[in-house]
C-alpha cells in the first residue's frame, strides 16, 4: 500500500524518483505513530480502572463509574485573626467537625464526566463558663452543648476536556458545579442559647466553575486550577431566639496548583499549595467583617491505588491567613471504579 | 585466548554487581517481621512524621474517666519527630533525634459578677519548641538467629532544648468604663525541654514467626540531677502587667515502662500491628509553690493499632492510632501518627 501512495505521488510530479525512499520512510513513520496511537486509545478498560491518580486524564473515560465515600474531621483551636496572627481560641470549646459525603462520578463521552455528592454532618462543640456572682455568693456553670447532625446540599455538575492532553500541551477541563441547599438551613431543637442543633445545609444555591490545566509527565503530573464560587443569597435563623434574616456569602475564589508524583507503582503523592479567598458575607444588607478573609494552605494527600479501589489520604495544612481557622483538617477517601 | 577471557571477566563483573544489587535490596526491602533490633550495618535511617493528638479526655487518681470539655479544658498538641539510625557494625547502631512540640490547653471561661460590673477571665496555656536531643547507642546479638533477637541500648538526653518560659502575655481590656467591666486574658508561654540531662536504658526481644512477630521491651528513665527553672508571677498595674521570673528547684520523675508489640506480616509489603504500652512514672520534687512537693504518681497504659507499607526500597511508611486504655492521675488523648522511614545503605 506505501508503494502505491508513493508511486502515485511520483505519478503526479509531486515527488521525484531520488527522493522516493524518504518519502516512503516518513510515511511509514507517520502510519506506525498512527498505529501506536490507536493501541493506546483502546487500552485494556480493567487496566485502564486502575490508574494512579498521576496518570488519569482529567475527567473519566465513557462508561466509567467512580463512587467514592468521603470522610473529613476537623477541629477548632487556632484561627488567623484580622491582621493575620496566629491566635489560639479562648475558652474551653472542644469542636469536632465530622462530615461524611458520597460522591458518584459518570464519564457520559470520553470527555465529558457526570457528578453528583451528598453530605451528612456529625460535628459537635461543647464548652463551659462559670459564671460567678458575688452579690448572692454562687457559681453557676453553664454547659454548652452544639451539635451539627444531618444531610447537607446536594451538589451536581459536569466535567468537559476543553483540551485533551498531547504530547506538549496539557489538558484543558472545565469544571462546573451547581448547590441545591437540601439540608436543614436553619438552627432547630433550641432549647436555650447554649443548647441547639446547628444547621447542616447552608441555606442558599450556588454555582461554581473551575479550569483546570494538567500536565502528565510519567512519574510526575503538574496541575494548576482557578475556580469561583457565586452565591444567590437566602434567608435564615442564625441565632437561637432570633428572626429570619437574609445574607448573601461572598463570591468564593480559589487557586491551586501542586506538583505530584507516583512513589512506586500504586502509591502517589499529592503536593497541592491552595489560595482561598472567601469574599465577603452580607447579612440583613450589612458585611459581617470590614475585611476579605482569606487563607494559604498546603495540602499533601497520600494515594494508594489497590487495583479499582483508591484510598486517599489528606491533611490540610493553613500556612498563612485572615480571618479564618488555622488548624489541620484530615480527610479520608475510599473509591472504586466500576 | 583473550576474548574469552574477556567475556569471562565481563560476566564476573555482571554477575558481581547483580549480587550486590540483590543484596542492597534484600537488606532495604526487609519484611517487617524479619528486620533485626538494630539496623544493618552502613544503614542510614531517617524517620520523620507527624503526630497529632486530641484531649478530651484525663483519668483522675480513682481511675475514672473524666470528660474535659465538661470540666472546661481543651487541648490539641501537635508533634514533629526526626530521628536517625546508622549501623557502625551489623549488630552496633547509634542513633540521635528530637522532636518540635506545639500544644495549647485552654481552660474555662470564667465570669464574675459584682453589682453592675463583671469580669470576664480566659486562660491558656501555652508549650512550644522542641524536646532535648537524645543520643543512643544500641547492640544486638552478633549473630543471626532465625526466630529470636535480642538488644539494648542507653541513651542519654541533652539539655539543649529551651526549658525556661517566656514572658507570660497576660492583657486586660476595659470592655465597658462605664460599668467598670473588664476582660482579662491569663497567657503563659511555656517549653518543652527538660533543663537537665537525664538517661534511658532499654533491653528488647524480638520473637518471629514465617509471618508473625512478638517484640517486647523494657525502658528505664532516670534525670541525673535537679535543675532550677523560673515560674514568671505577675501584678497588674492599671492596664498593663509587670511580671518577675521566681527561680524554684526541681527534679523531673523516673519512668518505668514497658512494651508488647504483636506484628502480622499480611503480605510482603505491608504489615500490622498492635502494640500495648505502660508507663510508671513516679518519684521527682518541685519547689514551684515554695515548699518542695512530691511530683504525681502515674500509672498509664494505652493501645496502638497501625500498619507499614514498604513503599519501595528506600521508603517506608506507617501510620498508627493510639487509644487511651486506663491508669490514674494522667492525660488520656487520642493520637494519630504517620511516619516515613528514608533507609540507604551508604557503602557496598
Amino acid at each position: 500500500m506505501l508503494k502505491r501512495i508513493t508511486d502515485c505521488l511520483r505519478l503526479k510530479g509531486l515527488i521525484s524518483e531520488s527522493i522516493k525512499k524518504p518519502v516512503f520512510l516518513f510515511v511509514f513513520i507517520a502510519l506506525s505513530n498512527f498505529i501506536t496511537a490507536q493501541t493506546d486509545r483502546h487500552g485494556i478498560p480493567a487496566e485502564l480502572k486502575q490508574q494512579t491518580v498521576i496518570s488519569e486524564p482529567s475527567t473519566m473515560r465513557k462508561g466509567f463509574l467512580r463512587i467514592g465515600v468521603i470522610y473529613s474531621h476537623s477541629l477548632l483551636d487556632k484561627y488567623f485573626d484580622e491582621n493575620g496572627q496566629k491566635m489560639s481560641y479562648y475558652g474551653s470549646s472542644t469542636s469536632q467537625g465530622r462530615t461524611y459525603a458520597v460522591s458518584v462520578e459518570y464519564g457520559i463521552t470520553d470527555r465529558l464526566e457526570a457528578d453528583v455528592s451528598m453530605s451528612y454532618a456529625n460535628g459537635f462543640i461543647n464548652s463551659t463558663q462559670a459564671l460567678d456572682n458575688l452579690y448572692f455568693d454562687t457559681i453557676i456553670t453553664v454547659y454548652a452543648d452544639i451539635k451539627t447532625r444531618g444531610f447537607g446540599d446536594l451538589n451536581f455538575g459536569f466535567d468537559y476536556q476543553i483540551i485533551k492532553e498531547n504530547s506538549i500541551m496539557p489538558s484543558l477541563t472545565a469544571l462546573t458545579r451547581v448547590t441545591i441547599p437540601t439540608g436543614e438551613k436553619n438552627i432547630t431543637d433550641v432549647k436555650d442559647e447554649f443548647n441547639f442543633n446547628e444547621p447542616a445545609g447552608n441555606g442558599e444555591f450556588n454555582a461554581s466553575l473551575d479550569l483546570l490545566l494538567k500536565k502528565i509527565k510519567y512519574p510526575f503530573s503538574f496541575d494548576l486550577r482557578i475556580g469561583a464560587v457565586y452565591y444567590f443569597g437566602g434567608e435564615k435563623i442564625f441565632e437561637p431566639f432570633e428572626e429570619t434574616k437574609s445574607f448573601k456569602t461572598g463570591t468564593f475564589i480559589y487557586i491551586d496548583g501542586g506538583i505530584n508524583f507516583n512513589l512506586n507503582d500504586w502509591i502517589a503523592l499529592e503536593n497541592e499549595i491552595a489560595y482561598h479567598n472567601f469574599g465577603r458575607k452580607e447579612v440583613d444588607g450589612e458585611y459581617k467583617h470590614d475585611y476579605i478573609p482569606w487563607n494559604i494552605s498546603y495540602n499533601p494527600k497520600l494515594n494508594f491505588q489497590l487495583k479499582r479501589f483508591r484510598l486517599v489520604e489528606c491533611v490540610t495544612i493553613p500556612l498563612s491567613g485572615k480571618g479564618e481557622n488555622a488548624d489541620p483538617a484530615y480527610i479520608f477517601i475510599i473509591q472504586y471504579v466500576f | 585466548m583473550r576474548k574469552r577471557t574477556a567475556f569471562f571477566i565481563l560476566i564476573w563483573i555482571h554477575i558481581y554487581l547483580f549480587a550486590q544489587q540483590g543484596q542492597n535490596s534484600i537488606l532495604l526491602v526487609e519484611r517487617s517481621v524479619d528486620r533485626p533490633l538494630t539496623v544493618h550495618k552502613n544503614q542510614l535511617q531517617i524517620n520523620a512524621g507527624y503526630d497529632f493528638s486530641m484531649l478530651s479526655r484525663r483519668i483522675d487518681e480513682s481511675g475514672n474517666i473524666v470528660n474535659l470539655s465538661e470540666a472546661g479544658i481543651a487541648s490539641a498538641m501537635h508533634t514533629f519527630p526526626l530521628n536517625i539510625k546508622y549501623g557502625i557494625l551489623e549488630f552496633l547502631e547509634i542513633s540521635a533525634g528530637t522532636s518540635y512540640k506545639k500544644s495549647g490547653m485552654r481552660s474555662e471561661d470564667y465570669w464574675t459578677f459584682s453589682g453592675s460590673s463583671k469580669l470576664h477571665i480566659q486562660e491558656i496555656n501555652e508549650h512550644k519548641g522542641l524536646e532535648d536531643m537524645f543520643m543512643k547507642m544500641g547492640l544486638r546479638l552478633p549473630f543471626n538467629l532465625k526466630s529470636f533477637d535480642w538488644s539494648v541500648s542507653g541513651s542519654v538526653t541533652l539539655p539543649v532544648a529551651k526549658y525556661k518560659p517566656d514572658k507570660p502575655d497576660h492583657e486586660v481590656i476595659l470592655v465597658e468604663p462605664v460599668y467598670d467591666s473588664y476582660k482579662f486574658t491569663y497567657h503563659y508561654n511555656n517549653r518543652f525541654g527538660t533543663g537537665v540531662p537525664t538517661f534511658k536504658i532499654r533491653s528488647a526481644a524480638k520473637f518471629r514467626t514465617e509471618r508473625t512477630a512478638i517484640i517486647a521491651s523494657a525502658d528505664y528513665f532516670k534525670p541525673f540531677s535537679s535543675g532550677e527553672n523560673i515560674h514568671w508571677k505577675s501584678r497588674r498595674i492599671y492596664e498593663e502587667f509587670e511580671y518577675t521570673g521566681l527561680p524554684y528547684k526541681y527534679l523531673p520523675s523516673q519512668v518505668i515502662s514497658c512494651s508488647g508489640a504483636f506484628t502480622y506480616q499480611a503480605i510482603a509489603w505491608f504489615s500490622q500491628y498492635i502494640i500495648i504500652d505502660y508507663y510508671k512514672i513516679y518519684g521527682g520534687w518541685s519547689e514551684l509553690t515554695g515548699k518542695r512537693v512530691a511530683n504525681e504518681k502515674r500509672n498509664y497504659m494505652f493501645i496502638s493499632f497501625g500498619f507499614e507499607i514498604q513503599v519501595s526500597p528506600y521508603l517506608r511508611l506507617s501510620q498508627l492510632v493510639e487509644l487511651p486504655g486506663w491508669g490514674n492521675n494522667t492525660d488520656a488523648p487520642i493520637c494519630f501518627a504517620t511516619n516515613l522511614s528514608f533507609n540507604i545503605l551508604t557503602s557496598k
